[in-house]
């Protein structure tokens, strides 16, 4: 974890007044956030404020209607190229892992890197090996995701995205689908992840790795980032009311 | 006293009585309506079992197979059909042995079947002689049903023996065997081993299997295509691809039929030059046949797929997506192969569907095994017995839909594993 | 959004439209050439476009009309016999097969082991043979050898013979009974052979699938349903009735309709049991004028007008019985 700095040329993410409609709705009101390199932001909020369509944004599964997006100096238009890039240097851990379930686990890590990097095989499937025993679960390569258990289907979507090797994780409720006896196998992942230098954006109510781990919490409500600041911070003297309202409705 | 020890379960006594009683005569109701179906039964199946093993002249069958398996297919060439029928059991017997390992029960019937079929006349000690003019040709059949046999068991072997060699070859053996099948039936050139045999004497359930797979394997990528178009989000294309499937699936499949026969060849130009090289394009009426079967097929295949497409869950293209996958790979790497596989049963359906359609080649003079048995029932020998013939085209079109209907039944259950 | 200009094939916008614009560059083309085809192949055979030939006399008979027509009418009064002939076909037949099929159906669901396993060989034979050979052999096997009207059998006021089958009817305001003269029938309505082939073959054929259709509607109700309406004291028969087929009318009335249309659009079989319906008086017609492409695009307007208007029905049907829920 490294010290959130202002400058512009450490931001790997800059996001300026980014809207978003969804035909009447008005889903993203002008956010703006920038995340420095190594950094780790966590995003809460209410369900419907947004959050997930925020990062969404990010590596284009929304779209955006106003507002600049530049991930790593690329901005994401409707330039065709320009998407491809910011995808391939974005990872995205989703909520439902969504797995490909006709393919082996090794086959699902080596997948994107052979077909999209052209990687060959034997390199693909070293580095995916590396990836799974980072991950710890190397047994299980040569299984099918649906004779895995939920933590360790989320666990091979962390390899997955990871073997892109991108510069940029994001997680999108990654543990919001598990049982509570796999969070913990998940979490302590990301931490590594986090630990390791990785700069990472998760949408998540793990209050505890948001307080091991992250270096700035954004509180979003409606559409908007509300209050923004350092875990132990944000957690023990919110200043808004909503985020108040929010904190005492997730910590019973 | 508490026991807490599991006690035997209280028996009925089961006793022919009682389960008489139980099934056929619940309730007074329960027992007229049991003697109403015995009546009907009895009414119904007692004639037509009396009229099949005494009245009804199976000469006329018996004497026709061969007409009956391959039309007027020269008898000199019908090696070459053979050859195709062999080549199937290998391919089959290597593909029930990579994919289909645990269903060794269907695999073995099927061979215990074609293995009985080749030694059953011998084992009635009838000799082929010239009482039964027909049966000449049985005999030789036999060798090749065994051979049949054999080769399935092999290629059952060889599979489970060599997986790894057998998984590179069996994808382009597939892709091979039609177009080889259609050449050794076709032929090349005006004689030898493989001299041309004109489409106007392939018949009988020759033809009828040749239809349906030239069928099957048209409609199939048209049909996966059209159902890629009704999804897309491009405007024109899904309009486009809506107006088509639903202008076939609205008409008689007769009517595309007549529009194959009739319309198709006013829509090709009247002389093609090519160079120096010019002619007169002319469609083979077999091929019109089967185009009209294609584009029919195609249409519901479209509809299949499409439903298939729209189980798969929304995260599986964000998956691909954010992993950077282009649109093609997407589609080709990801979200068709699962579509494809979970419609498998349903696609069989249509494909046993359409070998039951192709029997409306008759109506376009084409002698498909209902046509050839027109032919047969016009030979002088033979009027009057309509009953047989087309009780015998009947049993053959049922045996064969049911069986491939069992198969698929039997193939559907370890789809589900897959998915958790 | 920044000013910079994107290159138009790297623009997802453009995109869309360029796709769009070079497949309608594509589908037209095509249809120019193959549609110039097909008009310079009908001129060189001086085949003329157009449906001028309506009027023209026939010249033909046609054995089954309910409308007065002779060989000297004219074409589109065939035509219309035809259409007549194959709505006859097309009602009625759905109507029996829906009594026939919904006692299949029922049986199919019955504990009584003869009644659930009679249902289930009948849908099954009828499921793995094609429709036409059923119905080949069913004229020529069966209804031919029907016996000769002077021994007509007859199954209550029915007469059967190979001459045809005679049912009673209302003539005049009164029940007509019919009865055998010499070699005739005299009274009630008489059904040509064909007429009667036709009708029983697809109502044979047909009705199994419908069994079939009700059979999955019925078990597709969850089986508390039916403990329910037993424990609220109603008998089998009432809680079918009340409870399970209301419900279950909706799971079955979209595959139902689909058998229905599959009844009408089968009916074109018509020919291979001689009855003169829509498509064989086409055949004819075609066969007399050689103008295929008007007579078969007209007849496939017929049937697919048909098959778009209970499509229509059906989207209304649902919309409407559609469960109310939260």
């Amino acid at each position: 974890m490294s010290q959130a700095t202002a400058s512009p040329e450490s931001d790997i993410i800059q996001c300026t007044d980014v809207h978003k409609w969804y035909g009447q709705f008005h889903a993203l009101r002008g956010v703006t956030l920038s995340v420095a390199r190594g950094e780790v932001v966590v995003v809460m909020g209410p369900s419907g404020s947004g959050k997930s369509t925020f990062i969404r944004t990010i590596n284009r599964l929304e779209e955006h209607q106003r507002g600049t997006i530049v991930v790593d100096g690329i901005e994401l238009t409707h330039d065709v190229r320009n998407i491809e890039r910011i995808r391939s240097e974005v990872g995205m851990v989703f909520q439902s892992f969504n797995l490909f379930p006709h393919l082996t686990v090794l086959e699902n890590v080596t997948l994107a890197p052979i077909r999209v990097r052209k990687w060959k095989r034997e390199r693909a499937a070293k580095i995916a090996m590396e990836l799974l025993e980072r991950v710890r679960i190397p047994e299980q390569a040569d299984k099918f995701p649906g004779q895995l258990s939920g933590g360790q289907q989320q666990r091979v979507a962390i390899a997955r995205a990871l073997a892109m090797e991108p510069k940029v994780m994001l997680f999108d409720e990654p543990t919001s689908a598990l049982d509570p006896e796999m969070i913990k196998e998940v979490l302590e992942v990301m931490v590594d992840l986090a630990k390791s230098g990785m700069t990472m954006i998760c949408v998540t109510h793990e209050m505890n790795f948001a307080r091991n781990v992250a270096d700035r919490v954004c509180f979003f409500d409606q559409g908007n980032i509300v209050e923004m600041g350092p875990p132990a911070k944000l957690f023990s003297t919110p200043e808004h009311e909503r985020t108040k309202l929010f904190l005492s409705q997730i910590l019973h | 006293m508490n026991s807490s020890t599991a006690l035997p379960p209280l028996t009925e006594r089961v006793t022919v009585f009682r389960w008489l009683r139980q099934n056929f005569f619940r309730s007074f109701a329960d027992a007229a309506v049991t003697v109403l179906g015995i009546v009907l039964l009895l009414s119904l199946v007692v004639p037509i079992v009396t009229w099949v093993f005494t009245e009804a002249r199976w000469q006329v069958v018996i004497e026709n197979v061969r007409l009956f398996a391959i039309g007027q297919y020269p008898i000199e060439y019908v090696w070459r059909v053979w050859v195709c029928v062999l080549l199937l059991a290998l391919i089959c017997g290597v593909s029930w042995g990579l994919w289909l390992s645990r269903q060794r029960v269907v695999g073995a019937a099927l061979l215990a079947a074609f293995l009985l079929l080749g030694l059953l006349p011998g084992a009635l000690g009838i000799p082929a002689t010239e009482k039964v003019p027909g049966f000449s040709l049985m005999l030789p059949s036999m060798i090749w049903l065994l051979a049949m046999t054999g080769l399935g068991a092999l290629g059952y072997v060889v599979a489970t023996r060599a997986p790894a060699r057998a998984r590179k070859l069996i994808g382009p053996a597939w892709i091979l065997y039609l177009p080889l099948c259609f050449l050794l039936v076709a032929g090349l050139g005006p004689d030898g081993l493989l001299a041309s045999v004109g489409s106007n004497l392939w018949g009988g359930l020759l033809l009828t299997l040749l239809i349906t797979a030239v069928g099957i394997v048209a409609s199939f990528p048209l049909g996966v295509l059209l159902a890629l178009g009704r999804r897309s989000k491009l405007p024109v294309v899904k309009a486009f691809c809506i107006g088509y499937i639903e202008l076939i699936r609205g008409v008689p499949l007769i009517t595309i039929l007549f529009m194959a026969q009739l319309v198709l060849p006013l829509f090709l130009p009247d002389r093609v030059t090519i160079g120096p090289i010019s002619f007169r394009p002319e469609v083979d009426r077999v091929i019109r046949a089967m185009a009209g079967l294609s584009l029919f097929s195609a249409a519901y295949m479209a509809e299949n797929v499409r439903g298939g497409l729209q189980n798969i869950p929304r995260g599986q293209f964000e998956a691909a997506d954010a992993l950077g996958l282009t649109a093609t790979q997407k589609m080709t790497l990801i979200v068709l192969p699962q579509a494809l596989r979970m419609v498998v049963p349903i696609l069989v359906g249509q494909f046993i569907g359409l070998f039951k359609d192709t029997s409306l080649v008759t109506i376009v003079s084409l002698l498909d095994l209902l046509g050839i048995g027109n032919t047969v029932l016009a030979q002088p020998k033979f009027i009057g017995t309509q009953r047989e013939v087309y009780l015998f085209v009947a049993v053959i079109y049922w045996v064969f839909s049911y069986v491939m209907g069992a198969i698929s039944r039997r193939l559907e259950m370890p789809q589900t594993t897959l998915r958790r | 959004m920044n000013k910079t200009r994107i290159p138009i094939w790297r623009d997802e916008r453009a995109y869309a439209i360029l796709a769009q614009v070079a497949f309608v560059i594509v589908v037209v083309a095509a249809g120019v050439f193959l549609f110039g085809n097909l008009l310079g192949a009908l001129r060189r055979q001086n085949i003329p476009i157009g449906f001028d030939f309506l009027p023209t006399r026939a010249g033909f008979d046609i054995s089954d009309s309910f409308l007065e027509y002779t060989a000297n009418s004219n074409y589109l009064q065939a035509f219309q016999v035809g259409l007549v002939n194959t709505l006859v076909v097309a009602i009625v037949g759905i109507g029996l097969a829906s009594i026939f099929g919904l006692i299949t159906g029922l049986a199919g669901l019955s504990h009584n082991f003869i009644m659930s396993r009679l249902a289930r060989v009948y849908t099954e034979i009828m499921r793995n043979v094609p429709l036409l050979v059923f119905l080949v052999f069913w004229y020529r096997g069966i209804v031919f050898n029907l016996p000769k009207i002077s021994e007509a059998l007859s199954i209550g006021p029915v007469l059967v013979s190979n001459r045809g089958v005679a049912i009673p009817w209302l003539l005049d305001g009164a029940l007509s009974l019919p009865v055998v003269r010499g070699r005739i029938f005299d009274g009630g309505f008489v059904l040509s052979p064909e007429l009667f082939a036709i009708l029983s073959g697809l109502v044979i054929y047909t009705a199994a699938f419908i069994g079939e259709v009700i059979r999955a509607g019925v078990q597709a109700i969850p089986r508390g349903q039916f403990e329910a309406a037993r424990a609220l004291g109603f008998t089998g028969m009432e809680s079918i009735r009340l409870i399970i087929l209301p419900q279950a009318l909706r799971v079955i009335i979209p595959p139902l309709t689909s058998q229905y249309l599959n009844l009408t659009k089968n009916s074109s079989l018509a020919a291979a049991v001689g009855y003169p319906d829509l498509w064989s008086i086409s055949t004819v017609i075609i066969n007399q004028t050689g103008r295929a492409v008007e007579m078969i695009a007209v007849v496939m307007g017929i049937y697919l007008t048909t098959s778009l208007m209970t499509s229509v029905f059906m989207n209304w049907y649902n919309s409407k019985v559609r469960l109310i829920e939260r």
